[in-house]
């Protein structure tokens, strides 16, 4: 009986190890813009901050990623324009995601990610290489938190479309929290430094707060 | 106006003139009250904005 408690126990430690993942202490990004729509598929979108040169910041320390004006009403679909190359330093050492900072792509699968521009333009994937896509939020039906928000429609993988907003009503100054939350999905084990994304990871590591 | 239809030809033109202006630079004052576009008019809700400041979040 015991051999077989043994057994059982290296099966799952195994089977642990082959999923082990990290965290980033620090995750380093870069947003160049951002619109706002009153419309739930995201049309006719206002310009609320934009800049072609952003600074890259550290979401470790919760920075500011934009300020502007926006005009009384509800809102029903946010979007942003990001650097889809993010530069990380793992929490703890996983296989081959090791010691000081590393760029990982959030948006490098050529078969299921697939980006569009507020004017309708597609961005295409290219793994490891800045693409520049678009991120969106909407009160949509088709938003879904196993989305990977890089569409405000669903034309792209089965994962691709909108992530879920709770409409945002804007009567007096307020402030918005974009999360990247890679936590557990960096991992270095069975190939190289790598992000744990949808539709492989069925769940959008982005979300509006 | 039975002073001015004892008056001179002449000077009923020009106190004609006179009234015609002073009617004239009426309606327009007039007018302006009502004009939409001036300052204060119309806007209200509509035209507010707000500050919205945007943060990043690791979680």
């Amino acid at each position: 009986m015991t051999k077989y408690w043994v057994l059982i126990t290296l099966f799952l430690g195994g089977a642990m190890n082959g999923q082990a993942a990290t965290s980033p202490s620090s995750l380093i990004v870069k947003v160049f813009e951002m619109r706002v729509s009153k419309n739930s598929d995201c049309s006719d979108a206002v310009t609320i901050f934009r800049t072609a040169s952003p600074t890259a910041v550290d979401l470790a320390g919760h920075p500011t990623l934009g300020v502007g004006a926006i005009p009384h009403g509800t809102y029903h679909c946010l979007m942003f324009h990001i650097d889809d190359l993010v530069t990380l330093v793992p929490l703890a050492a996983d296989g081959l995601c090791t010691g000081g900072p590393v760029t990982l792509d959030i948006f490098g699968d050529a078969v299921n990610d697939l980006s569009v521009s507020p004017d309708g333009m597609a961005i295409h994937a290219t793994a490891n290489v800045s693409d520049f896509p678009w991120v969106y939020f909407s009160d949509s039906p088709l938003a879904s938190t196993i989305n990977n928000c890089f569409e405000p429609n669903h034309t792209g993988c089965v994962c691709s479309g909108p992530c879920p907003l709770t409409p945002l009503t804007v009567s007096s100054d307020r402030t918005l929290s974009l999360v990247l939350n890679l936590d557990d999905r960096v991992i270095g084990t069975g190939g190289p430094c790598r992000l744990l994304l949808p539709p492989g990871m069925p769940q959008s590591a982005l979300s509006i707060r | 106006m039975k002073n001015m239809q004892n008056a001179p030809l002449g000077i009923r033109k020009v106190l004609l003139g006179i009234l015609g202006m002073i009617w004239v630079a009426g309606f327009a004052a007039c007018d302006k009250k009502t004009d939409p576009s001036a300052a204060g008019a119309g806007g209200g809700a509509a035209a507010q904005r707000h500050v919205l400041t945007v943060k990043g979040a690791a979680q």
